[in-house]
């Protein structure tokens, strides 16, 4: 093996093309690494670019490589803590693999170059698993594949072309493999490589909590945060209320869920009308719960559902999820506890005064609840308010403040109003967040909603009727309600898209695209991303695989039969190749083998017969001898089969 | 027993008795000089493979003794030309004269109309010069106005060449060099032998004083017996994996020629034939492989930092089978 690489000398070329390879599987990380290490990474490859324009390779000199290599220890320990764990194991090795770049000499630090570019390759999955990074990377792994084969081939006046056609070839073998294991390789069922505790950290999304601009803030952002496929028609958009955290507690300016998490044993809602059965694919978000469409009726295996009609994970949604639900969105729940009046009703002391004032003038003034209820609702829908993105600061008392001062807010200050006036006014409420509305995609068939979708809006709980969803930001904006976010703010959301396209023609077509696309990505998660032991367990009862254990002997028996088809082939094509003769004297090689003596594939049979004898003098005449007839049947003009027996059993006889 | 087979067996006889004698020879020439076997054997080898040597290495390092040791222990008639840069085709062919006794031009022969020609410095003359010498030594013949004159046989020419980074030198084109079947670089001798040289006698006066151990005609018959050594299919094989080697690798410019392939094997052939063996072996090749490639494979732009001998002795990792 040694020796078959040193028959290897590394072309300049093969360093550039490596160097383009690594550049482009290191680049992603460049948006996570601190600037610092980005910069000395891609000065170290600067650095060897550099090297290798000059006409003699003169690399840094040992120490020095030592002394960066603690810089980067150092810099690495300082921006993440640790040298473990994922962001600081992808940082340390980037820079190594930048820095294994000062000291590549031999054909063995190329190899390893490369197949650590392989490897810090793999590690952009830990950020995006999405379809263009998978193209990507299958162009970081071509790229890499084709500078592997280009340090292997010393072929001279080789095209670049060539390289890449036979990476293409390689590709393509290896295609069928990528499938087999790709479908057939056990999954099993929960996170096997479950990703570390820092994954999808900076997530957006909803939280727990919500303040004051928290839920705006997020109404910047098209970032998807689930796909859902409706099995029978898709619902109103009056009706696409995703319910998330369920806000009871307030101080006054921020609202919380509080001690809601009571998990209850059944779901104890009385339901009307017909169910709605849909299937959410949810992308991470890195918290505890699912959503699910007003009221959920049932719960996802990985979920369970609280007494706010909450879907509960146990653990935080890390990888995309796919899950089966079913929801009525006629409803009538049952009566309250008293701890959940008293909660509904909480309200903080000296704060939001002039608010809860009104609340209680309402309370003495109107007679029944549903009547105050609706007496609010006209009173944000004519009192001067408006619906907007960008809602001004609001200070200690933001409701007072939203309520008689700015009079311009988005969801989250409706909600919040509404829901302090409520409960001065006796009437148990409580705040949901979650999502609202989305865009359909005609070409997917499929609902998807954005982060921008993100939305705010209150129960109040009557007599007879229970909890009723109230949305008092429809009173205000009912096109948010009616249309979604998009058309809300579509001077906003359509800058880009309406103003560059005026053209009728040429919108409808960018939206066509915009759909056509985002259902492509639909598919990779639902068929790649989302291929986990449920989806194969699925596939497989198809092809009458129905357990893991029949899947493993099925698996076993592929994997023993394409290995020895293999092998047979090859030891079919080396017997055609070699005649009896050189069969002989290779069983001959092999022996001395076992003894440390190793044929060079370029040895002559003199030759090697010299080695043996120098380094076992006590074999001579038996190799002597061996060797002889071998010359004499492979060199010599004229033999017979006498002689091969005569060697054969000569070679048989070795005892070493 | 047959005549036929009674003709063969004394053709055997015979061979077995010059390559006998080529033995002999070797051994007086190592006698002479010191401390270069290889380099000797090549240069015999070169002989009866029927080529032409072309030796390249600092003055004075014994490339004119050797020629003259060769001229003198086979006995062929020896002629010198010292190439310099006003040298004239004319000056080594030979030139046709006006004879006023018979009325009509006689071609008076040039120094190249002997058995062994040494071609000293042949880098300080013109290309116009070395051509025609490189030329007679292609065509076994010379031919000057319409007149073909053949050259004696055996015909052997060794040249020598200074480093081609001496100043004043005309390089010799790729496709002459190819007209040699070996070069060879003496260099230096060394420590022990170096000092047998400097007490020992007069290398000159030990020239004069040897006999010719190998007739011409035993040269003959032995260039003859170098084509019936035998080559197995496996090593015509193995040449041309080295072949393709050559074609293919980075490390040369351009790969060798199919005159390139057929002078290794019939250089080989010399090789096994001196070793006293009628069949070939891959060590053969590999033997002269060095010697027979060294001149005719450039170093590639990549690789051009690499010595000569380096690129070449990747030729000798090319796996047999």
């Amino acid at each position: 093996m040694k020796k078959h690489l040193a028959h290897i000398i590394i072309s300049r070329n093969t360093t550039r093309w490596l160097l383009a390879s690594l550049l482009l599987a290191f680049a992603p990380h460049i948006l996570h690494l601190p600037i610092t290490l980005s910069v000395l990474c891609l000065m170290f490859g600067i650095w060897r670019f550099s090297i290798e324009r000059r006409s003699t390779i003169i690399l840094p000199h040992r120490i020095f490589r030592t002394l960066l290599l603690c810089t980067i220890l150092v810099i690495v320990y300082l921006y993440y803590g640790t040298l473990f764990g994922r962001e600081a194991g992808i940082a340390l090795l980037a820079c190594m693999l930048a820095l294994k770049l000062l000291e590549m000499r031999s054909v063995r630090d190329y190899i390893i170059a490369i197949l650590l570019g392989y490897f810090l390759a793999i590690t952009l999955v830990l950020d995006n698993q999405t379809l263009p990074m998978a193209a990507y990377m299958f162009v970081v792994a071509f790229m890499l594949t084709a500078t592997l084969i280009d340090l292997n081939l010393a072929q001279k006046n080789r095209a670049i072309s060539i390289n890449l056609k036979l990476t293409a070839k390689l590709f393509t073998q290896a295609l069928p493999v990528m499938l087999i294991l790709f479908f057939l390789f056990p999954r099993i069922p929960g996170p096997l490589w479950s990703l570390p505790d820092d994954a999808h950290s900076g997530t957006t999304g909803i939280s727990d909590e919500m303040s004051m601009g928290s839920i705006s803030n997020l109404s910047q952002s098209n970032k998807i945060a689930f796909r859902v496929a409706f099995e029978e028609e898709v619902i109103d958009n009056n009706l696409s209320y995703w319910r998330g955290p369920v806000l009871w507690q307030t101080d006054g300016k921020n609202w919380s869920s509080g001690d809601s998490t009571h998990i209850s044993r059944e779901i104890n809602y009385r339901s009307m009308g017909k169910p709605i059965n849909y299937t959410v694919t949810l992308e991470p978000h890195n918290q505890k719960w699912l959503y699910g469409l007003d009221l959920p009726a049932t719960t996802p295996s990985t979920a369970v559902i609280n007494r706010d009609f909450q879907l509960v994970t146990k653990e935080a949604v890390k990888e995309l999820i796919r899950y089966e639900m079913t929801s009525f969105s006629k409803y009538q729940t049952g009566p309250l506890s008293r701890n959940e009046m008293q909660r509904a009703l909480q309200l903080p002391a000296n704060r939001n005064s002039r608010a809860v004032a009104l609340g209680q003038q309402w309370q003495q003034q109107i007679q029944s609840p549903q009547a105050i209820v609706n007496h609010a609702l006209q009173y944000f829908n004519q009192q001067p308010f408006s619906y907007t993105l960008k809602p001004p600061l609001l200070g200690n008392n933001p409701v007072d403040e939203f309520l008689f001062k700015t009079q311009r807010g988005f969801c989250e200050h409706y909600a919040a109003s509404f829901t302090i006036l409520m409960r001065a006014a006796g009437i148990p409420t409580r705040i949901i967040t979650g999502y609202q509305g989305g865009d359909f995609n005609p070409i997917g068939n499929y609902l998807i909603v954005r982060q921008r979708d993100a939305h705010a809006w209150t129960e109040v709980w009557l007599e007879n009727r229970g909890w009723v969803r109230v949305d008092p930001t429809a009173s205000v904006a009912p096109e948010r309600i009616e249309d979604g976010a998009e058309s809300a703010f579509s001077e906003l959301f359509d800058r880009q898209s309406t103003l560059q396209f005026n053209n009728r023609f040429l919108t409808s077509n960018w939206l066509k695209l915009r759909y056509g696309w985002d259902s492509l990505n639909n598919s990779w998660n639902q068929w790649v991303i989302g291929y986990d032991s449920l989806k194969q367990s699925e596939l497989l009862s198809l092809v009458g695989i129905e357990s893991i254990k029949q899947m493993a002997i099925a698996m076993g028996v592929a994997v023993v039969t394409a290995l020895s088809a293999l092998l047979l082939l090859s030891v079919r094509r080396n017997r055609q190749k070699q005649d009896a003769v050189s069969l002989i004297y290779q069983r001959f090689c092999q022996k001395l083998s076992t003894i440390g003596i190793q044929r060079q594939p370029h040895e002559g049979p003199l030759d090697f017969a010299q080695r043996i004898i120098t380094l076992r003098p006590d074999l001579e005449p038996q190799i002597l001898q061996i060797n002889d007839l071998y010359i004499a049947l492979k060199y010599r003009p004229r033999h017979t089969q006498q002689q091969i027996k005569h060697l054969q059993q000569q070679v048989r006889r070795l005892k070493l | 027993m047959s005549p036929i087979a009674s003709s063969m067996l004394t053709t055997a006889e015979n061979r077995d008795k010059n390559i006998d004698r080529l033995q002999q020879t070797l051994a007086v020439m190592n006698k002479v000089i010191l401390g270069k076997e290889q380099t000797l054997r090549l240069a015999l080898t070169c002989l009866i493979a029927r080529g032409h040597l072309l030796i390249e290495d600092q003055p004075g390092v014994g490339k004119t003794t050797l020629a003259h040791l060769l001229a003198r222990v086979l006995g062929l008639d020896f002629q010198r030309i010292q190439f310099t840069s006003d040298m004239l085709p004319a000056d080594i062919l030979g030139v046709s004269v006006y004879d006023q006794n018979s009325a009509s031009f006689k071609f008076h022969p040039g120094p190249v109309f002997s058995q062994l020609v040494l071609a000293d410095e042949v880098n300080r003359a013109t290309p116009k010069a070395q051509s025609a010498l490189l030329e007679a030594m292609e065509e076994h013949q010379v031919t000057t106005e319409g007149e073909t004159h053949p050259l004696p046989s055996p015909f052997f020419v060794i040249a020598t060449q200074n480093p081609s980074n001496q100043i004043g030198t005309f390089q010799l084109p790729e496709s002459q060099l190819d007209r040699f079947l070996m070069r060879l670089e003496m260099g230096y001798p060394d420590e022990a032998h170096e000092k047998e040289l400097l007490r020992g006698e007069d290398r000159r006066e030990i020239l004069k004083e040897l006999n010719t151990t190998l007739s011409p005609t035993q040269l003959l018959a032995l260039q003859q017996a170098v084509s019936q050594v035998h080559v197995s299919d496996s090593l015509i094989d193995y040449l041309q994996k080295v072949l393709h080697f050559t074609r293919h690798s980075p490390f040369y410019r351009n790969g060798l020629s199919p005159r390139a392939g057929i002078a290794i094997l019939r250089c080989a052939q010399a090789w096994a034939l001196l070793d006293q063996r009628d069949h070939l072996l891959p060590e053969d090749i590999q033997a002269i492989l060095p010697a027979t490639t060294n001149h005719r494979l450039q170093p590639s732009a990549e690789f051009s930092t690499l010595a000569p001998a380096e690129a070449v002795s990747h030729l000798l990792t090319v796996p047999l089978d």
